[in-house]
Parts: C-alpha cells; sequence; structure tokens
C-alpha cells in the first residue's frame, strides 16, 4: 500500500466523519424547514411524520395573518439603525484610521470595551430612560439601543477596511491640492463600498435578530418578529407548522446576509483577531 | 549646483510659509480639530445610549426603588444596603453559584467543539468542507429565538422528536420524558442549545484562523518528528494565541449573561432553579419590583465581568506584544 493510498484512506474516513457532523448538528434546522412544510396533524403527530407531501399553505397562511405587521417593525428597527451606525461609524473610522491624533488607541479600546458589558445588565435603566421619554412600545427606542449596540463593531470593521486603503493615495491627492471633500468622495467612497456593505449587512444581522430588549421596551405596536415567534410558544395548541413556517420566514433574511458576509463577520467580532 | 538648488527650495517654503500664514491658520485648526469633531457624534450616542444607563444603574443600586418609587419617578438613598440583601440572599449564592458552573462547561464545552470542527475542516475534502461550512452558517444565523423554539419542540414531553429517538434507538423509554423536571437534565439540555448556537461562528473563527498558522512551520516541526498532537499544542496554538483568548472572552461573557435561551424555553416563567444572573436581576426588576435589588444584582455581574475578562484582556495585549516582538 502506498502512502497516497493511506492518504485516500484517511480523508475518506475524515469526510465520512465530516458528514456524520454536518447531519448532527444542521438537523434541527433542516427539522424546522420540513415541518414548516406539513400541516398542523403532520407536524405534531408522535412518532413524527417521515413522508409527507410538503404545502406551502402554512407558509401562506403566516404571511396572510398576523406576521407581516412585526416582520416590517423588525425591517424599519434594523435598516433604520444600520443607516444610523454608517452614519456616525463612517466619520468616526476615518478618523481613527486616516487622521490618528494622540488619543486615537484609548477612543478605539474604549469603543471595543462596550462590547464587554452584558445585555441584561443596562435593561433598568434603559427601561426607564424609554419610559421616562414615552419611548416604551415605540420603534424609536430599539433603532436607537440596535445603533448604539453596533456602533462600536461598526467603528472597528469600518476602520479596518479604511486602512486597506494605501496611504500613497491620499499623500498623491493632497500633493495634488484636493480637498477634505475631494478625498472623502474620490477616494474613500468608491474604495470602501465593499466594505460598507459587509458592515451594514452584519449589523443588519445583528438588529434582526435582537430579542432581549425588543421583549422588554415594546409589547404590541412596534413588537418586532422574534416576538411574534414567542407569542406561539404561550398559546401552545397545534401550531407546530405555522410556527415553524414563521420561524423559517423569520431566518431568512439573516440567512441569505449572513451568507453573503461570513468572512467580514469573522474579522468582525475577532476584532481583527482574524484577517 | 545642489546646494543652491537647496537654498532655493528653503527660501520657496519660507516664503510660502510666510504668505500663507495668516488664512493658512484657520485652516492648520480646521486640520487639526477635524479628527475630533468626526469622532465626537459617535463617542456621544455611545456616552448617551451605553454609558449614562450605566452611571444610572449604579446609582439605582445604591436606591430602594420599588413600585411606588416607580410611580413617584423617585427612589430613596440607601447606601450599600441592597448589596448586603442580595448578598445575604440564599438564592443570589445559588444562582452565582449555579451561573458560574454554567459558565465553565458552557465555555469549555463551546470551544472544544468548535476547534475539533475547525480542525476537521483542514482533513476533508472541498465539498464536505463547504458542505459543513454551510452548514455551520445556517446554524449561526438561525436567529436565536426561532433556534429556541425549535429545540423547545424536539424535547417537548409529548410530541419531542428527541424523547421518539432516544426511545427507538434503545436509550430507555423516554415516551413522555419531561426534561425540566430535574434542573440537571433541565441545564444539560440549555447547555445543548447554547453550545450547538456557539459553536459556528467560534469553529469558523478557528479555521479561518487555522488557515493563518505558517505550514513551514507545521511542515519543520514534522521533519523533527513532532506527532500531530505535538503540532497542535506547540506550533498552532502559539500561533493562534491572541484568537483563542478573544474567542475565550467573548463566550465568556455570552455565556455568562445567557437570557434568552432560558427564558424562552421555560415559557418566560422559569422556576428558582432555573435562574442564571442575568435571569435573577430580570426577575428582581421586573417581576418582584425591586428594581434596586435588580440593579445591584446587574452591578455584581459586570463586576465580575470585568474582573475575569480583565485578566483575559491584559494577557491577549501581551501576547500580542510578544509576537510583534
Amino acid at each position: 500500500m502506498t502512502t497516497s493510498m493511506v492518504g485516500m484512506r484517511s480523508k475518506i474516513l475524515w469526510s465520512v466523519v465530516g458528514w456524520l457532523v454536518v447531519f448532527v448538528f444542521f438537523f434541527p434546522v433542516l427539522w424546522m424547514w420540513l415541518e414548516g412544510l406539513k400541516t398542523e396533524p403532520q407536524a405534531a403527530s408522535s412518532p413524527p411524520t417521515i413522508l409527507f407531501v410538503p404545502t406551502l399553505s402554512e407558509f401562506q397562511e403566516v404571511l396572510s395573518g398576523d406576521f407581516p405587521p412585526f416582520f416590517i417593525n423588525s425591517a424599519i428597527a434594523s435598516i433604520a439603525s444600520t443607516l444610523l451606525v454608517l452614519v456616525f461609524g463612517l466619520p468616526a473610522a476615518y478618523a481613527l484610521a486616516i487622521r490618528p491624533v494622540k488619543k486615537s488607541r484609548d477612543v478605539l479600546f474604549f469603543f471595543i470595551s462596550t462590547r464587554f458589558l452584558p445585555f441584561a445588565a443596562s435593561l433598568v435603566p434603559l427601561y426607564l430612560l424609554a419610559r421616562d421619554l414615552q419611548l416604551l412600545d415605540n420603534i424609536l427606542a430599539l433603532i436607537l439601543i440596535y445603533t448604539t449596540i453596533n456602533l462600536p463593531l461598526g467603528v472597528w470593521l469600518l476602520r479596518s477596511f479604511l486602512l486597506e486603503i494605501p496611504p500613497d493615495l491620499f499623500e498623491a491627492a493632497r500633493v495634488d491640492g484636493a480637498g477634505f471633500r475631494h478625498e472623502i468622495l474620490r477616494i474613500v467612497v468608491p474604495l470602501i463600498t465593499p466594505g460598507l456593505a459587509a458592515t451594514s449587512l452584519i449589523c443588519l444581522i445583528f438588529s434582526w435578530n435582537e430579542f432581549f430588549y425588543a421583549v422588554n421596551l415594546t409589547s404590541s405596536v412596534a413588537a418586532t418578529a422574534p416576538l411574534f415567534l414567542v407569542s406561539f410558544i404561550s398559546g401552545r395548541g397545534l401550531f407546530y407548522a405555522k410556527l415553524a413556517a414563521a420561524a423559517t420566514l423569520a431566518s431568512l433574511p439573516v440567512l441569505l446576509a449572513g451568507w453573503i458576509a461570513q468572512k467580514q463577520l469573522i474579522r468582525g467580532l475577532t476584532m481583527g483577531a482574524v484577517k | 549646483m545642489r546646494a543652491a538648488g537647496e537654498i532655493g527650495a528653503t527660501k520657496a517654503l519660507a516664503r510660502s510659509h510666510a504668505e500663507a500664514s495668516p488664512f493658512n491658520f484657520r485652516a492648520a485648526v480646521a486640520r487639526h480639530s477635524l479628527p475630533y469633531a468626526l469622532i465626537a457624534p459617535a463617542l456621544l450616542v455611545i456616552l448617551g445610549v451605553l454609558g449614562w444607563p450605566l452611571v444610572m444603574l449604579l446609582w439605582l443600586s445604591l436606591q430602594h426603588y420599588g413600585l411606588r418609587e416607580l410611580f413617584q419617578h423617585q427612589g430613596t438613598f440607601v447606601g450599600l444596603k441592597n448589596f448586603s440583601t442580595i448578598l445575604a440572599d440564599p438564592q443570589f449564592a445559588y444562582t452565582l453559584r449555579t451561573t458560574i458552573i454554567f459558565t465553565v462547561v458552557n465555555v469549555g464545552l463551546s470551544m472544544l467543539f468548535a476547534t475539533l470542527i475547525a480542525l476537521l475542516l483542514e482533513r476533508v475534502s472541498r465539498f464536505v468542507r463547504v458542505l459543513l461550512g454551510a452548514g455551520l452558517v445556517f446554524v449561526w444565523a438561525t436567529p436565536v429565538i426561532p433556534a429556541v423554539n425549535l429545540w423547545q419542540w424536539m424535547f417537548d414531553y409529548e410530541f419531542g422528536v428527541m424523547n421518539w429517538l432516544l426511545t427507538r434507538i434503545g436509550a430507555g423509554n423516554y415516551l413522555h420524558h419531561n426534561w425540566f423536571e430535574n434542573p440537571l437534565q433541565g441545564f444539560s439540555v440549555i447547555t445543548v442549545i447554547v453550545v450547538w448556537g456557539a459553536i459556528p461562528f467560534l469553529a469558523i473563527s478557528l479555521h479561518a484562523g487555522l488557515t493563518q498558522v505558517p505550514r513551514e512551520l507545521v511542515e519543520a516541526a514534522q521533519i523533527d518528528g513532532a506527532r500531530a498532537w505535538q503540532v497542535f499544542r506547540h506550533v498552532t496554538v502559539p500561533t493562534l494565541r491572541p484568537l483563542l483568548l478573544v474567542l475565550f472572552s467573548l463566550s465568556t461573557i455570552w455565556d455568562f449573561g445567557v437570557f434568552n435561551q432560558v427564558w424562552v424555553l421555560l415559557n418566560q416563567r422559569p422556576a428558582q432553579d432555573y435562574y442564571l444572573m442575568a435571569v435573577f436581576s430580570f426577575q428582581e426588576s421586573f417581576r418582584v419590583s425591586q428594581y434596586g435589588l435588580g440593579s445591584a444584582v446587574a452591578v455584581v455581574m459586570i463586576a465580575i465581568l470585568v474582573v475575569a475578562t480583565f485578566l483575559y484582556v491584559r494577557q491577549t495585549v501581551r501576547s500580542i506584544n510578544e509576537g510583534g516582538a
């Protein structure tokens, strides 16, 4: 037996292990997708129904029912907060990357240190503040909070993208007498578009998935998609297929964004420990 | 010739300075203060929405703040009484102990499995790697609430596929088995969910980190006769040190603050056996309406995290310095 054959065999062995891991790991998500395609009695049967004719009726029911307002709230909160992150984050990232001042390191450390706060800790004061400002059950409160949660990561990510622009370009522009406006429009914006896209996707994912503040600061008017899903649980009964269909729909935007932005996401979340 | 040119250049520079100075001064100030002006808005947002509540939290933890105070918008200052109350509360001691054990177990298991999967990713064929990567991303991107719904109902005592599966493969009679009667079993289910949800991000990061380990180093070690385990221990781990520290500290923060999984899994009414720190702080505040006590719990929580992760962060800074030297 040659060494290459041994190599082949171990490769096949590892691949079998890989398949097993994929199956075990992915099973719950797969199960959710399948349940959403069943009818209610099929979904609730025990032992579980393995063979069935897939139907989209539960999806239709969810979409025609009371799910859309929640979905829209989620979209408003995610998109608005993401835009705000870019509006506040890009100038700060530009300053930190291209025109660093003496205290830049401290500012950067301050931004990162906010990631060491547990969510649960600031709930009570935020709740009282929102109440005093009449922002309870108001989507504005969620937009503000999501903006703040995402801002440090956004600045950090955008800065790392800006650092990749060759400094020579700025030098050349300055020698040519280009102003600040020119520098931004002609150099920064075109070169950072992929970075902006990646940062936006990451912010969208986080705010789309956020549950803790949403459940405590909103009730009916401003409730987001995750809250809709939880409302099923208290109801119980024969709603498994509907719940699965709604859960699938709620996770769909994130699945897409996550797949597109996975590389940048790792870079952002590990704070640059992985490039 | 050269000297003359230099003198000429210097003169020209001096002249341009002298000519430009009156209105260049303003430009210089603008140029100098521009970075601050650009950073200020972001800083203000964070200080306002994150910093200010933190100050409020500290202040609340020193007050008696119940329902009456909630309506009056005014608490009564009681000094450190809230802290002495919670420290004397057996529920607090139980919750703190549970949370610490829970965090250690969850961080350990997440990191272990993530490392194994990251190493596996390196050894499989391209096709399986893409497949596994896709599976990881899908699990990672499944929002936590649908994910918990999913598990809740896989472990459901009546319709759950887990009970059916376990009975079917002969692990005993699990039909109509209630997983949440016994906290140890309940926490095992919660651990499965938390670890399952944590693995994708950790594994993908670790795999990305592994691809950055210099090949020559690994090959050199192999030529010197190092076994796979030794290569991992003496080449891979030291190279990945900064990444491992970041992942450890992030996991610690996340697992120490677990709330959603317990909350949703136990139908938003977790029994006291199932309190973790975040749940306890929440219950003290919003269920019992003792906002001062809840804030004190949150302050203790932050203090513990700061102490625990401060060591991590210092280590990270050190290892980055060593790497740079």
